[in-house]
């Protein structure tokens, strides 16, 4: 009973404090929403590049290309045989002109430059999923056939993306770190300085006997208004932010297919930005709020 | 309830407030406290609820040496003695309603009972209708008076006022003096700093003289 007339309490004074300050909560929620804003936009291409690296491992396409002189009857001749080994699945035959029109879609440049060739360069080749098991098999399988022209897997680019990605997300995660201290550092020198601007109501306070907590408990509620409201706000930039990108940009984006299907966070990933600004506008605050001196 | 064993204060610098003083106040007395300005009164006063610490010797107020007393133990220390401070010591920022409610909020009293118990003190010194005002809207007088209330409002078993008649005419004077006496009837130890010699010499009370910091007994 008595711990919720406290709370109340706190939540009341808290309040006040907060709309009381009016420009030092104002400067504390702009630098908390432009860090989250930003922590936001990251976590959005990390959760899309995360992704699509896990798509692409669960389902790992092979193409193999044959030799310029293959015929349409040994490639599907080819292609019948592959789909009756074991662990390979979705055998595809893809002809020269279908193959041009996969690579025009995706890189327009190709494209063009096809169309000052004479004729078309591509190979037939063959689209296969292989399991990661069978592929050892597979391979063997396949060593008799001279029009095989080469093998490839998509493993080496996918290693290679998976450490850029890698590298990036700890590059990610730094930045995030000097964002979330820097968020922590203003809040609590905004505290702080409201803590001086009240210094004498705090000693009066003191003095008629309230306890440490009644002076120290409302600028921790005033720390995580602040660190709530710039978390929201700054959620809501960094995903407004990404749909603009998205709609303007990213949507004709060919190079790099995933991005043109970037998508906005989960709920989940919203709720823990929201909850990370809480909890940097709590300890920020706290500590500020601890360092109040007994009068 | 307060004893002073041997007490001196000497502030930071060098300036001696207090010389060797004994005395002792017990339960349940009324006493005045005066001497010219500058004497120590307003020392004397902070010694008993500890905003200030003796240098030499040791202050007992509810059967608790100030210098013994831990950081955390000093608010429940303060919540026993209620003080009406010379400069008023208002929350500039919030209503009187306000001012008086946060004690009670400080001490956990329900929240049904804050309203009641704020308009009662403060009906007691006249100023009720005033409640919705802030600090700066009152005259030194009405401050003066909201102070009181203040320090009433949680029945303190000890009640230190500094000057409380300072701002305030004759007539409204008396009405504090016997508003004091009540509180003292119910039980409250009362020390008041003044040097208004009529009051003193009207109330017949129990009186400490102090002068360059050194304090004599007057018994009337
Ligand atoms: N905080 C302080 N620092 C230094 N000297 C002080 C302080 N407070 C009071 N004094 C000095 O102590 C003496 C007693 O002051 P005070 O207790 O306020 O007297 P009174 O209340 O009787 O007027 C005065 O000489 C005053 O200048
Ligand atoms: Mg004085």
């Amino acid at each position: 009973m008595k711990l919720f007339i406290d709370l109340g309490f706190f939540g009341r004074e808290g309040w006040a404090n907060f709309t009381r300050s009016r420009m030092l909560s104002l400067f504390s929620i702009l630098i908390i929403s432009i860090s989250i804003a930003i922590i936001t936009l990251f976590s959005t291409v990390f959760f899309n590049v995360d992704n699509y690296l896990k798509e692409m491992e669960n389902n790992p396409v092979y193409s193999i290309f044959l030799t310029q002189d293959t015929t349409a009857k040994e490639g599907r001749d080819l292609s019948l045989y592959l789909e009756t080994l074991k662990g390979v699945s979705d055998v595809k035959l893809v002809m020269p002109d279908e193959g041009m029109k996969k690579l025009a879609d995706r890189f327009p440049l190709a494209g063009e430059i096809q169309k000052t060739l004479e004729g078309n360069p591509l190979p037939i080749s063959i689209q296969l999923r292989i399991n990661t098991s069978a592929l050892v098999a597979v391979r063997q399988a396949l060593k008799p056939y001279s029009i095989v022209e080469s093998i490839y897997s998509p493993h080496f680019f996918l290693s290679q993306l998976k450490s850029i990605s890698s590298a990036v997300s700890f590059f990610i995660a730094l930045i995030a770190a000097i964002l979330v201290l820097a968020s922590v550092f203003t809040i609590y020198n905004v505290i702080r300085i409201t803590i001086l601007a009240r210094q004498n109501d705090i000693a009066i306070m003191q003095l008629v006997g309230a306890d440490m907590k009644f002076i120290r408990a409302p600028f921790t509620v005033e720390g995580t208004l602040q660190g709530l409201s710039g978390g929201i706000i700054g959620a809501l930039i960094g995903s407004g932010l990404i749909s603009v990108i998205k709609a303007h940009y990213l949507a004709n984006f060919q190079y790099l297919p995933f991005l043109s299907r970037i998508t906005t966070l989960p709920v989940s990933y919203f709720a823990g930005i929201i909850l990370l600004s809480i909890a940097m506008g709590i300890f920020g605050s706290t500590m500020a709020a601890s360092r109040i001196d007994y009068v | 309830m307060i004893h002073f064993f041997h007490v001196s204060k000497v502030y930071e610098k060098g300036n001696r407030a207090l010389h060797e003083v004994n005395v002792s106040i017990g339960k349940g007395e009324f006493v005045f406290l005066t001497g010219p300005s500058g004497a120590g009164k307003t020392t004397f006063l902070k010694l008993i609820f500890r905003e200030e610490l003796p240098s030499y010797g040791r202050v007992v107020a509810n059967n608790q040496n100030t210098i013994a007393l831990g950081k955390r133990q000093i608010p429940d220390f303060r919540k026993k003695i209620g003080v009406v401070f010379q400069d008023f010591k208002l929350l500039e920022n919030r209503t009187v309603f306000e001012n008086i409610v946060f004690i009670l909020n400080v001490l956990g009293y329900p929240a049904s009972f804050l309203r009641d118990r704020a308009f009662y003190v403060l009906k007691l010194v006249g100023l009720q209708h005033r409640y919705d005002d802030y600090p700066r809207q009152l005259s030194g007088g009405e401050q003066q008076r909201i102070a009181i209330a203040r320090a009433l409002v949680n029945e303190p078993l000890i009640l230190l006022a500094d000057e409380p008649t300072g701002n305030l005419d004759p007539d409204l004077s008396l009405e504090i003096m016997a508003l004091f006496e009540k509180i003292n009837s119910r039980g409250t130890t009362v020390l008041i700093a003044t040097h208004d010699r009529d009051m003193i010499r009207r109330m017949r009370k129990r009186t400490l003289y102090l002068d360059h910091g050194h304090l004599q007994e007057h018994r009337k």
